[in-house]
């Protein structure tokens, strides 16, 4: 067994990427285009963390990647009310029936 | 969720212990508790069947492996310069001194969003219910 090094951790971190970025494009539930952007979010935690652990860049990678998930909390928060707004008001949280301000 | 306490192990793996369970605590106890409440409030009626509705699939698809593929390449190919910085046995202290000295001033503004953030949701939430039962 090999012991892992910083590519992977790398590649499975644009694997993660690439997972929420499909879940974001593809999704019409905003609450699972939410969970996208959680899954983008902790893509770019994985790559600080690597980078903190395998670079000079010693422990100030974990300290941005402890300001990102704070980050990520309070925008779950806003963005559940919100989704719980439209839905009062829409009756539905499928993106594409949110056409109000189409043109 | 799986994938998040997976994320977690990647983080024991990379010797960031403080960061393994604050992620723990904050995405699989508190952000999937609060998707959860968001999946039960908005389904329609009381037959519903959780259905994702999926459009897009096939570009959505392609975009996203070429991404994937784009940032692997890039990730192969460049010469990273890798100082191996041996075995932390536990980063708890040095975080907390971290915190305490250098990056004060972000833990504090941080803080002060984090408050802002959550008095946001409640008054929206509030106002929520408040219409809902016509006095407001």
């Amino acid at each position: 067994m090999i012991d892992p090094g910083l590519t992977h951790f790398l590649i499975v971190s644009a694997i993660l990427f690439a997972l929420g970025l499909m879940a974001i494009l593809s999704k019409r539930n905003t609450i699972m285009v939410l969970m996208g952007v959680e899954l983008v979010l902790n893509a770019a935690n994985i790559n600080l963390v690597a980078f903190s652990r395998f670079t000079e860049l010693s422990l100030d990678g974990q300290m941005i990647g402890l300001f990102i998930i704070i980050i990520a909390a309070a925008e779950a928060a806003i963005a559940l009310a919100i989704v719980l707004n439209v839905y009062n008001r829409f009756k539905t949280i499928n993106l594409d029936q949110i056409s109000l301000m189409k043109g | 969720m799986f994938t998040l306490i997976g994320v977690a192990a990647l983080y024991v793996l990379l010797y960031a212990d403080f960061i393994a369970a604050t992620q723990l605590l904050v995405y699989v106890g508190g952000i999937l508790i609060l998707i959860l409440f968001g999946v039960m409030l908005t389904t329609q009626g009381r037959t519903f069947s959780f259905k994702t509705s999926t459009v897009n699939l096939i570009p959505a698809s392609i975009l996203s492996v070429a991404a994937a593929l784009l940032l692997i390449y890039a990730f192969v190919q460049t010469d990273w310069k890798i100082t191996d910085s041996g075995v932390r046995d536990e980063t708890v202290h040095e975080l907390g001194m971290m915190l305490m000295g250098e990056y004060v001033l972000p833990f504090i503004a941080v803080g002060v969003l984090l408050l802002i953030a959550i008095i946001g949701a409640i008054l929206m939430s509030t106002r929520l219910s408040a219409n809902n039962d016509g006095e407001v």
